[in-house]
Order: structure tokens, then sequence, then C-alpha cells
């Protein structure tokens, strides 16, 4: 530690003041000289084939400069893990929304015109809305090379799982499901792209892996990746909707052939309709415990909705199939799951990365298990949590786990014993659980960690350099802490070079939960490095032994107090360098393995647990749900920046409670999206949130930068779970397809009057 | 998106005349809160759009002997923010607090809400309690019909293509009176009505009798309409729970709601019977201070 100290201080964003005064610079605010716009004829139809585009109207719009059809795409395809996508519709439309065309022109307003002109004859297809029942021999094929629509699939069997149902006490089967929900960031997609003459391609576009998207945006433009440079402006959200979004690539394909700047920028109902939301996820779980309460087997059956293509649904169904089996210590588990194609938006990435998904199935059979074996549902899990030093069935290690502490944290702030089950009838208490990890090995074969530079400069400036993202999260303002803390050196002084891929390293980006744990391991090695680089430096010209040398507040201090400011070191270096800046270099690679064949093996280098408590009120005459209390606690190792950390989990509790209670996209029978726009998707208001209390436990992970694990996709996973075990805590009924909406509460309240009034007639 | 011409006529007689002389191709705004929105989806394609704020002839609440008017061009916030209206008509200011955002109310106006004919408007089921009547001038003079005649469908009105909603007249409800509008939305605020539902009683002094009941429901039906029958059951009746019970089960019955995606059918149903009796327990008890029978 150094008398910095500014590891874990409440200091607020790097970049709030540019924000908050509207200086920031999004990309939906870039206008380039000769910039052209790009509006996208989408497809009406779910799934038909594409048998005449005609252009000719459209093209006649005066200012109409080109439009772009399949025909302009490379007949490969590509994608994330499986190619099967291409950036304009070729030969099918697969889902309403799919872009068929693109208009470029002078101006928005135009190009939407000419739009509207193009005229496409298509020969409608059956469409298959329902996953189970696309998987069924004769159902409509999305695409031909995949056969029952099965995108993906996922089987895994550990320890001796009948056996131990035949020795448990009690087994339970239930089914769940989870809906589609999108992630519904301020910012929509957009992107301005140019190509210059030799063909060299910059993206200006919110990308939440900026260096790492441009894998799969050569692939959907046949060039390499070298032909592609993204800068990466402010951010207004991603929560992994913005991973390598397709509609920036888009727009670079228009103006690699016109050579000139163009700009795209989706509407709200655009977004909604060929964004990337949430995978919706069916489970039937069956769980065999013992008669104290510990899980002895697990079964789990999965069906993913994917969509129309795949874009990360692939990694999200695996995540879904058995991250979950981290929490508890669960010795036998079978699981079986499927991701299938259909005509509707591709699904991705959401905050939690369908760990969330099976979050919302297993702790709600668990709280239903509780309740029906007689146990407290805060202690049946403390029972089964997963405890420091466990490796679990798939190959896990936790070195740190802190769930006990945030059960018990949890349940004593919110005076769990003194209200469950004491407001039957109108409110309720209820908990949920989470694990995560910090970064995941299995997502990428190549290797998993970060690399950072950070350079003193001859003004005396430290800036980091990360391809890290930060996209809204906090990543600059942790980054800049601990290249602070590093170095000794005010945070003031030290900034974060924003996100060019001509600049950075190497970075796969912000998913999995990884920036501050693998992105800042990196900038705390590289900080490391510059600072020896400093003292060795300083030594040599101040002619005394380094460990002589202390790097503090800007300054290099002798053991007789002289003091030797770093811009003068900068400087001198720099002159005696011919413009060479100090540099230090650093990279973490967690130790974790890439999973085998059997996806056995440590995927992660640290894993974040959770645990969050709901109070509910429960209108018993119309259904309604009132969420008045939430209580968060994480062990996140160390916290860097309470702040921020406080900040993550309160957007996370709220954007959970959305997707408890309100949130739904809903298709009509022909598969056209009901609701793609805010009126009628609702995402909480702050008057729907209640106040919550926030508070983490401190595990210290020895792997972690200070001991910091994840938090950002841990906050939204617990609190779902927990108001439907609030629900049922309240009233007596157990939703188990969300969204939990007033309407199935009233329905299932009516039937289970219903059935007493049956059996008292009996 | 196709390009329209803008009209901003400074008179009332000027903007009659443009509607006159352009049947059917004009769009008339007023705040604009939802025909931008639909413009903006493709839902309008307008030749001309004519926009009333130029002149302030159609702004402003004033209060008369009998009755209180509200200009079709008075804004939401200011309804919500009249002392008028707070003192005599306090159901409407409540109402129209319960619409869109601060943003919202500050820009979209009564006349817009009422000529949007939404089903699911706020305004409307409880001016409809209230008995107002909608003053609609074209140019051959002007015409006065009740509100609940005004509305003919989702987005259909009275309104001829050259005629104007101008005003609101609403009579102010006598001493032994009172009124109600409940509105339940899927979050607590920034959403329509998936059910409103406004109740307006008479009592006669001392006795309390219910001498004239008015139930109207919003977003359950093409418009807002009155619940006839279960006014009738109410009539000439001294206030008790389980006549409002009855009552609000007759209400349910009354109801014509759709599936959608706000709410099932079957649920607003639901809803309309629940409301009603709160309404009704709300007028009786709380407003009026009547103890109720059984």
């Amino acid at each position: 530690m150094t008398a910095e100290n500014i590891i874990g201080k409440r200091i607020p964003s790097i970049d709030a003041q540019e924000k908050v005064t509207g200086r920031a610079v999004f990309g939906s605010d870039l206008v380039f000289p000769g910039m052209l716009y790009g509006s996208i004829l989408r497809s009406r139809l779910a799934h038909a084939r594409i048998v005449h585009i005609d252009i000719a109207r459209a093209q006649r719009v005066p200012g109409v400069i080109d439009i772009l059809t399949g025909a302009d795409c490379p007949t490969e395809r590509f994608g994330t893990f499986i190619f099967d996508e291409s950036l304009l519709a070729r030969e099918k439309v697969r889902f309403a929304g799919e872009e068929v065309a693109l208009v470029v022109a002078i101006d928005r307003e135009t190009a939407m015109e000419a739009v509207g002109l193009i005229e496409v004859k298509y020969e409608e297809l059956l469409i298959v809305l329902n996953p189970e029942q696309a998987m069924l021999p004769g159902a409509s094929l999305l695409h031909e090379n995949h056969a029952q629509n099965i995108a993906y699939e996922v089987h895994l069997e550990r320890g001796d799982v009948d056996a131990a149902f035949k020795s448990s006490y009690r087994i339970y089967e239930h089914e769940f499901a989870t809906s589609m929900v999108h992630q519904s960031y301020l910012e929509t997609t957009g992107a301005v792209a140019d190509a210059d003459s030799n063909g060299r391609i910059t993206i200006w576009a919110g990308i939440q892996n900026p260096v790492g998207a441009r894998w799969a945006y050569a692939q959907a433009l046949g060039v390499t990746p070298d032909r592609i440079r993204i800068i990466q402006p402010y951010m207004g959200g991603g929560f992994g909707g913005k991973l390598e979004p397709k509609l920036p690539a888009l727009c670079a394909l228009a103006a690699f052939k016109l050579r000139r700047p163009v700009k795209i920028v989706q509407s709200r109902s655009e977004e909604f309709m060929a964004g990337s939301p949430r995978v919706p996820i069916k489970y039937r779980l069956k769980t065999g415990v013992s008669k104290e309460g510990r899980i002895l087997a697990k079964e789990a059956y999965l069906i993913g909705d994917n969509g129309a293509y795949t874009r990360w649904a692939s990694a999200i169904l695996s995540t879904a199939a058995y991250r979950v089996d981290a929490l508890y210590e669960i010795p036998n588990i079978r699981t079986t799951g499927y991701l299938v194609y259909t005509n509707k938006a591709p699904t991705s990435a959401f905050r939690g990365f369908g760990n969330g998904q099976t979050h919302f199935a297993l702790e709600s059979q668990i709280d239903m298990i509780a309740h029906d074996i007689g146990i407290d549902p805060a202690e049946i899990r403390t029972l089964n949590a997963t405890r420091p030093g466990h490796t679990n069935v798939h190959g896990w290690f936790f070195r740190t786990a802190g769930l006990k502490e945030c059960i018990q944290k949890a349940t004593e702030s919110s005076g769990w014993k003194e209200k469950l089950g004491q407001g039957r009838g109108k409110k309720g208490i209820g908990i949920g659980c989470c694990v995560h990890v910090s970064s995941n090995r299995a997502y990428k074969k190549e290797f998993d960690g970060a690399a950072a530079m950070v350079r003193l400069d001859e003004s005396g400036i430290i800036e980091v350099y990360s391809g890290e993202a930060d996209i809204g999260q906090g990543a600059r303002t942790i980054f800049a802490q601990v290249a602070a803390e590093e170095l000794g050196f005010p945070f003031e002084k030290v900034r974060i070079h924003a996100v060019d891929t001509s600049s950075v390293q190497f970075a796969w980006g912000t998913f999995g939960s990884r920036a501050t744990y693998v992105g800042g391991n990196a900038v705390k090695k590289a900080a490391e490095d510059l600072r020896r680089k400093v003292l060795d430096y300083a030594g040599e010209k101040l002619n005394i032994d380094k460990s002589e040398l202390n790097l503090r507040g800007s300054f290099i201090i002798t053991k007789d107090g002289k003091q030797w400011g770093l811009a003068e070191i900068g400087f001198n270096y720099m002159c005696d360098h011919a413009g060479s800046y100090l540099t230090g270099f650093g990279h973490f690679i967690p130790d974790s393995a890439y999973p085998d064949e059997n996806r056995y093996g440590n995927v992660s280098g640290a894993y974040p647990f959770g645990a969050h408590v709901a109070e509910v009120e429960v209108d018993t005459a119309t259904g309604e749900i009132r969420v008045t209390n939430m209580v968060g606690v994480h062990d996140i190792g160390r916290t860097i920046n309470p702040l921020l950390a406080e900040g993550q989990v309160e957007g996370g509790m709220a954007q959970g409670l959305g997707w408890a209670l309100l949130e739904n996209m809903v298709y009509d029978e022909q598969g056209r999206l009901k609701n793609p726009q805010f009126l009628d998707y609702q995402i909480p208001t702050m008057m729907d949130v209640p106040d919550s209390q926030v508070s983490f436990v401190e595990t210290n992970e020895p792997s972690g930068p200070y001991g910091a694990k994840a938090l950002g996709e841990p906050a939204i996973i617990p609190i779902t779970p927990a108001i439907a075990n609030a629900i049922y805590d309240a009233v007596g009924v157990r939703i188990t397809d969300l969204p939990i909406t007033p309407e199935k509460i009233l329905r299932a309240l009516k039937e289970k009057k219903g059935d007493k009034a049956k059996r008292e007639e009996l | 998106m196709k390009s329209f011409s803008y009209l901003e006529p400074a008179a009332l007689q000027e903007a009659l005349e443009l509607l006159k002389n352009n049947k059917g191709k004009i769009k008339v705004l007023a705040g604009g809160t939802d025909f931008l929105v639909q413009y903006k989806e493709g839902r309008y394609n307008p030749d001309m759009v004519m926009s009333l704020r130029g002149f302030s002839a159609l702004q402003g609440i004033t209060i008369g002997l009998a009755e209180i008017r509200v200009g079709a061009m008075t804004t939401i916030a200011q309804v919500e923010q009249s002392e008028v209206i707070t003192r005599y008509l306090p159901a409407l200011g409540l109402a129209a607090g319960m619409i869109g955002s601060v943003q919202v109310r500050n820009r979209a106006t009564i006349g817009g809400n009422l000529c949007n004919a939404a089903p699911s408007a706020d305004t409307a089921p409880i001016l409809i309690a209230y008995g107002a009547k909608a003053t609609i001038v074209g140019q051959t003079g002007a015409r006065v019909i009740a509100l609940e005649n005004f509305f003919k469908g989702p987005g259909q009105t009275a309104l001829l293509p050259d005629e104007l909603l101008t005003e609101v007249t609403i009579p102010i409800p006598p001493g032994n009176s009172a009124t109600s509008y409940l509105k339940k939305s899927r979050r607590q605020t920034m959403d329509i009505a998936t059910v409103g539902v406004a109740v307006h009683v008479w009592v006669s002094p001392e006795i309390n009798r219910i001498d004239n009941a008015r139930i109207v429901l919003g977003a359950v039906g093409p418009y807002p309409f009155r619940a006839r029958q279960a006014e009738g059951l109410l009539l000439h009746n001294l206030p008790g729970s389980e006549l409002f019970k009855q009552a609000a089960q007759r209400a349910g019955e009354e109801a014509r709601p759709i599936n959608d995606v706000r709410a099932s059918a079957w649920y607003r149903r639901e809803v309309v019977q629940v409301l009603t009796e709160w309404a009704l327990d709300d007028v009786f008890m709380e407003r009026l201070g009547i103890k109720l029978r059984n």
C-alpha cells in the first residue's frame, strides 16, 4: 500500500462531469464532412424466401446515393461461435425486422423515404415461434444445415445421479420459464464508419468489445481484421446487447463500398425488433434432497430460444446449463440443454449471460423445497452454500467464497427472522442468491486475461491504455484508481486513453464481468512495471541505489528527503530516449483452465457471490405487486470504489425488478413483435423501485487486483427470484414463469381460493 | 416518414377556413405528444399539419355561475394545477396528474387528450362522469354535445373534418355530490390505463338516498362509456356495501375489454369490478362521509 490509498475510496466516475454537463460525445453525436446517412429496410415477414428486390423507385429519390442488398455482402456467413448470419439477408429472411436492404442518402429523411419505396417480393414460408415445436420432426427449418432447428446442445453428467435420487428423502420436479427481455440501454445502437482510399475502415461506435469485435466484423465484411480500426466514443450502456452488434459492420459495408463516411443510428423500435434480447429459457428442474435439506442430486432440462441467428446464445446456453452448480455443493448433476432456432429476433447476451435465467429457476425451487420440508429458506441456502477451498463437480475451484456471509448480512439487515411468514395475505419477504465468474476461460479458446500499458509523458501525466471498454459501468475510473494506487500518484493526474484499436493492445472486451478483475489486474501489472522503470531511471540519473528511492504523490523521494518531480523525470527520459516515453507493460492471466470436451475445468480465476432480500406488498384484489424494500449484499472480494459498486447493485436490482414484474417482448402469431416501444414494453421508473440497502462482504480474493472480484452481472441475478419468493411468502402463490404480472397473481389467487372452497365442500 | 406542410393560423376563423379548404388533408396539432410519436412510427402521413398554438383563445380555465369552461388548448399541467379545478372538480385534477410524465403534461392539452380518442384517455371518463359537454365549432357555427357522445371508436370522434373542439364545459357539481377516478396501470407512473373507472354520485340531503349516479369505464371498450345498468342498480337506493358489490359486478359485466399486451380481457373485467367498488366506497365514505349499510 502506498500513501495515496485510493483503493476503497468513494470517488465519483472519472467522466461524471463530462456526462452531466452534456459535453461527453457519444456515437450518435458524431458528424463528419461529407457524411451520408443510412436507413434500413427490414423484413415485415418472419420467414420468407426473397424472390425479387425492386429498388428502381427508391433509387430515383433525389439524394439517394446507393442501395445495398444481400448481393453486396460476402457469400460466407459470419458469427461469433456459429457462422449463420449475413449483414443483409441473402435468399431468405428469418425474422420480422431482419435487414434486407440499406439505403444510403444525403440525409436521414431521404434515406427513410427511399426505404419506403423499395418493393420486395417474398414467398412466404412456414414460421416457428415456439422452440419446443421447432424441435419436432417436420417443423419448418430456418437453417437447412441445422436439423430440428437445433443450433447447439449441452450434455453433462457428474457423479451418480440415479443413485442419489434413489437415496433422496424427497424429490421435487418443477417447470420454470423466463421471458424475452431487452437491455433497454439509453443510447440505441449506432455507428459512423469511413474508409480511406486504401480500403482501410474506421468505425466509431459504442461496442462492448471494440478490439475483439474486429474478428467478427472482418468476417462479415470479407476483409482481414487489420483493415478495421474501431474508435469507441462514450457509450450509453450495453448490458450485453452491444457485444459486436451487427449495425456498425453494416455501416462499414456501405462506407467501404462508397469510400465516404456513413452514419446509421437505430430507432428504438428497430432496437427492439432486431437487437439482441435475453435468451428466454424453459426449464424442467428435478432436485433431490436429504431430510435435513442437503441437495443430493439435480437434473435439469433446458430449452433456449435462439431466435433466427446465433450470436452469443450458444455460450449463454452453456452458461445457463452449469454455472449455477457453483452456488451450492451438489455432488450429482445431470443436465441436457438445447438451443433452438425460431423466427424471432436473434437472442444474445444480457447482464447475467444465461446465469440469471437458471438462477430464477433454481432459487425459486430451493424456496419451494425449504417451505415443503419446513426449513427457513435462508438456512437451506446456508446449509448448501459453496465454501472457500471447495472444488465442485465441474472442476471449479473457489479460492474465496463469501456466500454464507452474504446470506447472513442480508437477512440480518432486513429483519428476516421477524418478518418471514408473518405478513401472510399481504406482505412478504424473500431471498435469492447468486454465484458468477470474474471472466470466463470457456468463452474464448485462444486465451483469457488482459493486457495494458501505462505511460509517463513529458508533463508528468500518467496515461493508461486498455482495450477493455467502459460501457458506462465505470471501468475507466477503476483503472485510474488502480494506476494511481500502484504508482502512489494523484488520481486527478491519471488519464485513461479512449479505446482506439490502433493504439491499445488486444482485448476481449467488456462481458463476463471481466473489466475490473482481468483489466484491473493488467493495469496494476503495467503500473508496477512503470514504477520499476521510473525508479531504475531515477536511480541511474541520481546515482542512488533505487532501493533508497520512493515514488509518492508525483515525486521521487530520496532517503534524505530530496524530491524529484515525475514531470521532470518524464521529460528527461523522453529527451534521453529521442522521444520515447517511459512506458510500463503488464498483462494478467487468470489461473483458470479451458474446459475439456466434458466441460470439466476451472473456468474462472475468481467467483463472486451475492444474496438479495426483497420485501413486497401484494394487493389480493387486483394482484398488484409493490416491491417495498431491497437489500443487496455481494462478495466482491474487495470494494475498489464503494460509490460505483453501490450504483452497480442499485441499477442491477432495478433492472432485475423490471425482469421479474414488468418486462416481456410479445410476438403475435405472424412473428411480429407487438410491443417494440417503451409505451408497451415497460421498464421500471424510479417510482416502481424502492429504496435499497447495498453492502459488501470482503473476502479479499488473492488473485484479484487488491483482492477484487466481479460485480457487474451478479448485481441483477438474485433479486428476480427474491421477488418471486417474497410474493409466495406474502400470498402463498408461486409464479414460475416471468414476468410475474398482477394478472397471473390474481388468477393464481382465485384458483387457490377455488381449490380451498372445493376441499371444504368435500 | 413523409414531409408535410406546416400551418400555423393566427386566429380560430383562419384555422376553420384552412380545415374547410383542405378537407381531410389536415392533421390538427395541439400539444403533439400523441401525434409526433405516431407520425415518427409512420402511423400518420398527413399532407398538412395545422398547429393551434398560434392563438390563445382556446387556452385557459374560466368559472361561470354554474359551470367551468376549459379551453381545448389548456395544457394537462394547467388542469392539474388549477385552483379552480382543485376546488370544484378535484377528481379531474387528479386524473390529469395521472397522465404521462411532467414533460408530457406540460405540452399535452385537454383537447388533444380527448380528440386523440384513445380508449384509455385519463381525462375522458372523469369528464363524462362530471357531465361535461363538448363545444364543437365549424364554419357554420358552434354545436354543443354531451362528451359521452363525443367518442365513436379508437381514434374516432364526432368531429367532422372541418370542425374543431374548442372547449369543454363542466357543470359545477352540487354540494351533496362526490366524484372519484381510479386508474390501474402496469407501473406506478408514466403509463396508460389498463383500466380506469370514474364515479360521480349525488345524494338527497339528510336521508342520503342516491339520487343520481354515473359510472364511466375507461380502457375497457372502444371508447370510454357509462355502465348504465350498474348506475341503475344504485339509483334511489341507500348506499351499502352489498349494493356496491352488485353494482361493481354489473359494471364488470358491462365492460367490453379486449386482450392486448397490457392485460387480458378477463383481468380487465376483474379490475373494473374492484375499481368500481373502491370508487363507490371512496365517494360515499371518504368524500361524503356517509356510513354504509351492509
